[in-house]
C-alpha cells in the first residue's frame, strides 16, 4: 500500500496552485511557531494577543484578496480561503480576527467607499495598525437585520446617529466601526454604512465577558448616543441590506474555510492521541469503536476540503452565489463542530485539558455554528433557494 | 557581490514518516525547507543589506517538486535559485553532494557560503564542511555571530566552555546555528513576486560532472535499514505513606532493579 497523507486522502493539495499552497504553508508555519506558543494563556485570561496584530500585517494576511495599490498581496480567492483554513488551524478567535478586518471591513471600504475613504483607511488596515469592526447586529435584531433599530438622522454636514448593536468581534480594539444603520424614517431600503471612528463624541463601547466559546477575541457592544458623522464618513456606494449582506458573504466564505483548519487540527491531535495512548498494552486507535470515530472525522475532513476548494473556485471566477456559500458555510462549521467533540472524546480525560487543544476548538466552534447566519437560517437558505417557498419573510 | 546559501528539502518535522522495506517512504510525505537552512537564508539576506550592492543567491540539490519550496526561499528575499535536479542523485551521499554543490557554486564565485548546520533529516551536517574542503576555504560551523569587513571575517561560535571567536579571510563556507538570528516569515507579498525571480535547473552534466562518480549508485555512504525507535514504557508511580518511604522505595528500586546507583 502507498503511503498516505492522513490529512489528505483525495490529494486536495494537488488542486491547488503552488502560489496558494506556498501561501497557505506560510501562514500554518506562523500560526504554529508564533501564535500556538501564546494561544493557551490568552484563551485562559480572555484575551486576545494583540501583540501579533503587527506580525499579521508583516505576513499580508488583512485584506489579502484586494490590490496591491493599498498595500494588499492582491491573492486569489482560494488563497484566501486557505489563509483562513491555516488561522483557525490555531484558533477560530484569530481567524475572527482577520475576518472582520478583511471581509467585514476592508472590503466594504474597497467596493462601496469613496477614493479618499480607500486611500486612508485600507493602507493602515492592511498593515494591522488600525482595526476594524463591523456593526449590523442589533440586541433584537440577530437573524432579522432588516429590523434594526439604530437610526442616522440628516443633518448639516452629516448624520446623528443613535443605536445600539451587539455581537461585534473587535468591538472594543476598533479603529474605526463600519456600521450599517437606517436613514430618517425610511425603512431597509435606506439602510447605509458609516464610518465611525474611536473618539467621536457619543460612541462607547463596552465588552463581553465570561465568554465560554471564543474566549481569545474580543467580543463587544457597540452605542451610539447623538453620534455625529461627517458626510465623508458614509460609504458612497450602497443602499439597503444588499451592503451589508454582501459583506457577510466575503466572511461566510472565509469561515467555510476556517472550518477545515479548526476541524483539521482537531482531527490530527486525535490521530496523534489515539496511536501514543496505550490501553490493555496496544494503541486505543487499534480498537474498532476509535477506528469508526477516527475513520468519520477523515472521511468528513475530506469532504469539508473538497466542497471548500470547489467554492473557492467558483469565487474566483465570480459564480460563487451567497446559496452556495451559505451551504458551505453551514455544513462545514456543523462537520468541524462534530470533529471536535468526537476528537474531545478520543482524549478521554485529557480531552478537557486545556493543553489538549480540542476542547478549546470544539468550544469556539459553538459560536461559529451560530454566528455569521445561524446554522438553522442557513438550512432555510438553500431551503428556499430549492423549494421557492420562503421559509421567513 | 554575491553570498549563496545552501539550502536542502527535509520531510515535514510534523509528518509521521512510514517506512517501506527499512527504509523512509516519504512519496506521500509533505517536504519543507531544512529549517536550520532558514537561518543562513535569513544570516545571507541581512549581510545583503549591510553590504550592499549584493546578490544572494540560493542552491538546492532537489527534484522537479523541490522547485516549490525553493521559491519559498526566494519569497523571502532571496533574488535567484539554483535547482540542480539529476535522477542519477537519488541516494548521493554527503561527500558526492559536496563535489555537485561545488560545481554549481564555483563559477559564480561568491563572497562566502551559509548553509544550515545540519539537515533535520539524517542529522549529518556533512557536505558544507566536505564543500569548505574541496573549494580549499576556510570555514567555521555552527555560528552564532558573523561580521563581514572587506575580505576578512570574523565569526563566533558557542562552545561548551564559551564563546569562540574566529577571524579568518573570505570565501569562507559558514554554518548556522539557531542563536544567529530570528528567520523572517516569507510574507503574501513576497510570495506573489517570488514566481517573477529567476530559477535555473541544471543537471549533472550542466555542472560537466559524471554520474558514475557523483550519483548514488556510487555512494561510499548508503543507509541500508531505518527502525522506529522503541516505544517508550508506562512510567511507574512508587508507592509510600510518606516522603521518606517513597525516597526509600526509589533508592532501592534505582539500587536493586534500575542498578544505576
Amino acid at each position: 500500500m502507498a503511503a498516505i497523507n492522513p490529512s489528505d486522502l483525495y490529494l486536495v493539495d494537488e488542486l491547488f496552485s503552488e502560489e496558494e499552497r506556498s501561501v497557505r504553508d506560510a501562514v500554518l508555519k506562523w500560526v504554529r511557531a508564533r501564535f500556538l506558543p501564546l494561544i493557551e494563556e490568552h484563551y485562559e485570561a480572555g484575551t486576545f494577543p494583540l501583540e501579533v496584530v503587527p506580525e499579521l500585517g508583516e505576513l499580508g494576511v488583512f485584506g489579502a484578496t484586494l490590490p496591491e495599490e493599498y498595500g494588499c498581496a492582491a491573492v486569489s480567492a482560494t488563497a484566501y480561503g486557505l489563509i483562513n483554513q491555516a488561522l483557525e488551524y490555531g484558533d477560530s478567535g484569530l481567524r475572527s480576527f482577520v475576518s472582520v478586518q478583511s471581509g467585514l471591513v476592508m472590503y466594504p471600504i474597497f467596493r462601496y467607499g469613496s477614493e479618499e475613504q480607500r486611500r486612508r483607511w485600507l493602507p493602515l488596515l492592511a498593515s494591522g495598525e488600525r482595526v476594524g469592526c463591523f456593526g449590523l447586529t442589533e440586541p433584537n435584531h440577530g437573524s432579522n437585520p432588516g429590523g434594526m433599530e439604530t437610526r442616522a438622522r440628516p443633518v448639516d454636514g452629516g448624520y446623528l446617529l443613535n443605536g445600539a448593536k451587539a455581537w461585534i468581534t473587535n468591538g472594543c480594539l476598533a479603529d474605526v466601526a463600519v456600521v450599517w444603520a437606517k436613514v430618517g424614517d425610511g425603512d431597509g431600503k435606506s439602510i447605509r454604512g458609516f464610518l465611525v471612528e474611536k473618539g467621536m463624541t457619543g460612541f462607547a463601547t463596552a465588552e463581553y465577558r465570561k465568554k465560554l466559546s471564543l474566549r481569545a477575541s474580543v467580543t463587544s457592544e457597540l452605542f451610539f448616543k447623538d453620534v455625529f458623522v461627517p458626510t465623508e464618513n458614509v460609504l458612497p456606494g450602497v443602499e439597503g441590506l444588499r451592503g451589508p449582506l454582501s459583506c457577510l458573504n466575503q466572511a461566510r466564505y472565509g469561515i467555510a474555510w476556517g472550518a477545515v483548519g479548526a476541524a483539521q487540527f482537531c482531527y490530527e491531535a486525535a490521530l496523534r492521541y489515539g496511536r501514543e495512548r496505550t490501553q490493555f498494552d496496544r494503541p486505543i486507535a487499534g480498537f474498532q469503536l476509535q477506528q469508526l470515530k477516527l475513520s468519520e472525522m477523515a472521511t468528513a475532513l475530506t469532504r469539508m476540503q473538497l466542497i471548500a476548494w470547489r467554492l473557492g473556485q467558483l469565487k474566483g471566477e465570480d459564480r460563487a452565489t451567497p446559496v452556495m456559500i451559505s451551504l458551505a458555510k453551514r455544513d462545514n462549521v456543523f462537520q468541524a463542530r462534530r470533529i471536535a467533540r468526537t476528537a474531545r472524546e478520543i482524549h478521554g480525560a485529557m480531552g478537557i485539558m486545556l493543553e489538549s487543544q480540542v476542547m478549546r476548538h470544539a468550544n469556539n466552534l459553538e459560536s461559529v455554528y451560530t454566528y455569521e447566519g445561524t446554522h438553522d437560517v442557513h438550512h432555510l437558505i438553500l431551503g428556499e433557494a430549492i423549494t421557492g417557498l420562503p421559509a421567513y419573510s | 557581490m554575491r553570498i549563496v546559501v545552501i539550502v536542502k528539502e527535509v520531510a515535514d518535522t510534523e509528518a509521521v514518516i512510514s517506512l517501506k522495506d527499512g527504509l523512509p517512504d516519504l512519496s506521500a510525505t509533505a517536504m519543507v525547507n531544512n529549517p536550520y537552512d532558514e537561518y543562513a537564508v535569513e544570516e545571507a539576506l541581512q549581510q545583503a543589506d549591510k553590504l550592499g550592492d549584493c546578490t544572494v543567491t540560493a542552491v538546492m540539490v532537489g527534484r522537479e517538486k523541490s522547485k516549490e519550496n525553493l521559491r519559498k526561499i526566494l519569497a523571502m528575499g532571496v533574488g535567484e535559485a539554483v535547482l540542480i535536479d539529476d535522477e542519477a542523485l537519488a541516494g548521493a551521499d554527503p561527500l558526492q553532494i559536496a563535489q555537485v554543490l561545488k560545481a554549481a557554486i564555483e563559477p559564480l564565485e561568491p563572497a562566502f557560503v551559509l548553509a544550515g548546520r545540519q539537515g533535520v533529516d539524517y542529522d549529518w551536517g556533512l557536505a558544507p564542511l566536505a564543500l569548505a574542503e574541496l573549494l580549499g576555504w576556510g570555514h567555521v560551523g555552527l555560528i552564532a555571530k558573523l561580521e563581514i569587513t572587506g575580505s576578512a571575517f570574523k565569526a563566533e561560535t558557542e562552545g561548551d566552555d564559551g564563546l569562540l571567536t574566529f577571524e579568518g579571510s573570505l570565501p569562507a563556507v559558514f554554518t548556522a546555528d539557531k542563536s544567529l538570528n530570528e528567520p523572517r516569515y516569507p510574507s503574501l507579498k513576497g510570495i506573489m513576486q517570488a514566481k517573477k525571480k529567476p530559477l535555473e535547473t541544471k543537471t549533472l552534466a550542466d555542472l560537466g560532472l559524471d554520474a558514475a562518480a557523483v550519483g548514488g549508485a556510487a555512494a561510499g555512504l548508503k543507509l541500508i535499514n531505518c527502525n522506529y525507535p522503541p516505544r517508550k514504557e508506562a512510567g511507574r508511580v512508587i508507592a509510600g505513606e510518606t516522603a521518606a518511604e517513597k525516597a526509600a522505595a526509589l533508592v532501592k528500586a534505582l539500587r536493586e532493579e534500575a542498578k544505576v546507583i
